[in-house]
């Protein structure tokens, strides 16, 4: 389905869920960078602290929204949305760090389909999850948004979902 | 503003639940404890576990049971006919809103969910 993209408006898309869904659940100002100055080495499998997570869509179109940013991103938004709680539940942080970005991905999926193409579409999601290695098989890049995360680089990648049968 | 007594928050996500319970706790609705549960299956078992549970709000994305299944399941239990049910999500889908506000879900709320939007929802008929 990757031929009813539109790049443009997809790019636009992302950016739009990638900056309302910081600045609402985080409370982080997320602003555009032109792509080649986000990378590629910062988002490199060379980065050690390099950090990748996916959702599949599986309706109204087959494609995976992917979010790639450091870990210290990471560790920020656990320690904004958890800050209050860490007293209650003190040994939570890892489990909550895994998960916060996670959820910031469901919303940003969510975001994106609805931007991309208005309510009201039968949409089908899978669970988010992280990804630990690339083994070269990725769908090719649809569509994509950097950004700069108050200091950390963020980026939003539409991707084709490569079946295998 | 009705005060509810044991409100059940239906998610699989930790961080989504934790930002609801403060967005109820923001937006001054008076709940006498929350209990949680990381899917459907676990929210019945809570329901069962558990009497003066008053209000559910349940995610519909979630692994084991859906919040659309367990929405469709809970509304067709009579015996818990009284259980407001509110569902939050992170799409927007106006044919399965439909669906769900057909057979008895009080409201829909789309995630990122806000103090004003859970008081939207919550008040809603009360």
């Amino acid at each position: 389905m990757s031929e009813a993209i539109d790049p443009a408006k997809a790019a636009a898309a992302l950016m739009q869920a990638l900056s309302s869904t910081f600045a609402e659940m985080a409370f982080i100002d997320v602003e555009p960078v032109a792509p080649g100055r986000a990378g590629p080495d910062r988002f490199s499998a060379k980065a050690t602290s390099f950090v990748r997570a996916a959702i599949d869509v599986l309706r109204p179109v087959s494609c995976r929204i992917e979010i790639e940013c450091q870990a210290s991103l990471k560790e920020r938004i656990e320690a904004t949305l958890f800050q209050e709680r860490r007293d209650e539940a003190p040994g939570e942080d890892e489990k909550n760090r895994e998960d916060s970005l996670l959820e910031i991905l469901n919303v940003i999926s969510g975001v994106f389909l609805t931007a991309y193409f208005g309510p009201g579409p039968d949409i089908k999601l899978e669970l988010p999850q992280y990804l630990y290695f690339s083994d070269g098989s990725e769908g090719a890049i649809l569509a994509e948004a950097a950004a700069d995360a108050e200091g950390d680089p963020i980026r939003a990648v539409l991707r084709s979902i490569r079946y295998r049968y | 503003m009705k005060n509810y007594g044991r409100v059940l928050i239906v998610d699989d996500s930790s961080t989504s639940r934790m930002i609801i319970q403060r967005c109820m706790e923001m937006a001054g609705i008076g709940v006498t404890e929350y209990l949680f549960a990381e899917n459907g299956l676990d929210a019945f078992a809570t329901l069962r576990a558990n009497s003066g549970i008053e209000l559910v709000i349940t995610d519909i994305n979630m692994p084991k049971m859906d919040g659309r299944t367990f929405a469709t399941l809970l509304r067709g239990d009579s015996s818990m006919a009284s259980i407001a049910v509110v569902i939050v999500s992170s799409i927007a889908d106006s044919v399965l809103e439909m669906e769900l506000r057909s057979i008895g879900v009080k409201s829909v709320v789309k995630k990122p969910v806000s103090p004003a939007k859970m008081l939207q929802a919550i008040g809603e008929g009360s």
